[in-house]
């Protein structure tokens, strides 16, 4: 018996080791720094601290006694924000976003923008009212500033080159960062499907629930906006409604998958559905979140799609070893870092 | 050493997200994500609250209603309605807004609507049955 658990905590350490720790190319971590930092600047440009009705201008205006800390501007005790800490926070924020996206003083730039990032998007929550549009972005600017986002495509890489040092090799380092930056995004729409199986059971799907929340989306909180003729046939027909129910929620919870899957035509399958429940919720909900649409693209792999640009920059005899994964039989025991040290010799 | 901080980091990252998903706990931005998970019974009966501006030609305008009016109208509905405190700070609301609007404002307002959705297979639209301002500042 202990020689069949011995055996069987060696595989999952090894099954362990190669789903987060497979040596790969930068690209796709340094794509995943790009999407992440540059929706960041968007993100905070909208929130322009010196206009009083933006989303963060207001804040110094709300009164005080409607202040209601959450995670850890609770537990840090934080009071709210004068309008000079919420000017000074948001400019350096703001620099470092930029810096993050471009890739200078990459690792500086990343914890900036993470602390500051964060402060930032939690501060609206702190008023009796939690929105979940933007959890998102704060989960994958917490993994950033751990990584090594800035080996490609970044000024600090073209400058390390202009010294004359040697581009990253493949490493387990640029692997297990993208992988938790996109379990942030499998997350939030795995849990969602799972609130509404826990908390409305198969009443969320075959009640009349579905066509109630249309109607409510549509006619009662957003009446003035023209309302999408898709809407109607599903609010005026049992089926198609309860058709649309299980489709959100079979999506929500299956899309957990592509975390899992390999095959390119299951990823692009999975990324669709996706897509499809950013737009869905657009359209029929009327509830709009570009965010979500522009950090979808961290499922893209960003590895494949260097190495194509690159064979037709360079022609096909480019080595096809800078952005592939290695193979399961290449990787060693010691996570890769063996074979790295082979290829640098 | 390099290896066992990225799994302690993985770790870590997946254990808070996992618990905040499970338990239901806002960690923020850790999350169960709950939005639009309660079930909205059949026939729906319910209230909504806006914040509206009025304008010196007397039309009511809704696009005061963010961000500002969240907290406020949170304020009001968990607050029994009423407390003078909170409710007075209305009119300071009404400056705030008015400091880059123009034309300005003459004045904003809470107001409340009642509403039903009717049961299917009605094909009404959802009826507003009542209409109430709640409090004005001008």
């Amino acid at each position: 018996v202990s020689r069949y658990f011995a055996k069987l905590a060696k595989r999952v350490r090894q099954s362990w080791s190669r789903y987060w720790f497979t040596p790969t190319a930068p690209f796709w971590l340094a794509a995943c720094r790009i999407l992440v930092g540059s929706q960041l600047f968007v993100h905070l440009r909208a929130g322009d601290p010196w206009d009083p009705l933006s989303r963060l201008g207001v804040i110094p205006s709300i009164p005080h006694e409607l202040w209601e800390p959450v995670s850890f501007v609770r537990w840090l005790g934080l009071a709210p924000p004068t309008e000079t800490t919420l000017t000074t926070v948001w400019t350096l924020t703001m620099i470092a976003a930029v810096a993050m996206t471009i890739g200078l003083g990459t690792r500086a730039a990343s914890i900036l923008a993470a602390a500051g990032g964060l402060y930032l998007l939690t501060l609206p929550q702190c008023f009796g009212k939690t929105n979940h549009a933007y959890n998102v972005l704060a989960m994958m600017l917490l993994v950033l500033p751990f990584a090594r986002a800035g080996a490609a495509l970044s000024l600090d890489s073209m400058i390390r080159r202009a010294r004359g040092e040697m581009p990253p090799k493949l490493s387990p380092d640029f692997k297990w960062p993208v992988k938790l930056i996109q379990f942030s995004f499998a997350f939030m729409l795995f849990f969602a499907g799972w609130s509404k199986v826990t908390t409305g059971g198969l009443s969320w799907v075959f009640s009349d629930n579905l066509r109630n929340t249309l109607e409510y989306q549509n006619f009662v909180v957003r009446a003035e906006v023209p309302t999408a003729g898709v809407v109607y046939p599903i609010v005026h027909n049992p089926w198609l409604w309860t058709a649309v129910a299980a489709g959100v929620v079979l999506g929500e919870l299956s899309f957990i998958a592509i975390m899992f899957v390999r095959r390119w035509w299951q990823r692009l399958a999975l990324l669709c559905v996706a897509a499809g429940f950013i737009v869905g919720l657009a359209v029929l909900m009327r509830l709009p979140n570009p965010t979500l649409l522009w950090l979808l693209p961290v499922f893209v792999d960003w590895n494949w799609a260097a190495e194509k640009g690159r064979s037709w920059v360079r022609g096909p005899t480019f080595s096809r070893d800078i952005s592939r994964p290695v193979s399961r039989r290449s990787v060693s025991p010691d996570g890769g870092r063996g074979s790295d040290r082979a290829e640098a010799a | 050493m390099r290896r066992k901080a990225a799994n302690a980091l993985i770790v870590a990252f997946l254990g808070v997200a996992l618990y905040a998903g499970f338990s239901g706990r806002e960690i923020y931005p850790f999350s169960s994500f709950p939005m639009y998970s309660a079930v909205r019974a059949d026939p729906q009966r319910g209230q909504h609250y806006y914040l509206v501006g009025v304008t010196a030609d007397g039309r009511v305008t809704r696009e005061v209603t963010a961000p500002l009016g969240t907290a406020v109208f949170l304020a009001w509905v968990r607050d029994g309605q009423g407390d003078p405190r909170r409710i007075g700070r209305l009119g300071s609301t009404l400056l705030t807004y008015n400091r880059r609007r123009k034309p300005e404002l003459v004045a904003i307002r809470i107001v409340r609507f009642t509403y039903e959705i009717s049961a299917y297979p009605s094909r009404d639209r959802p009826r507003k049955t009542r209409v109430e301002v709640l409090r004005e500042a001008r």
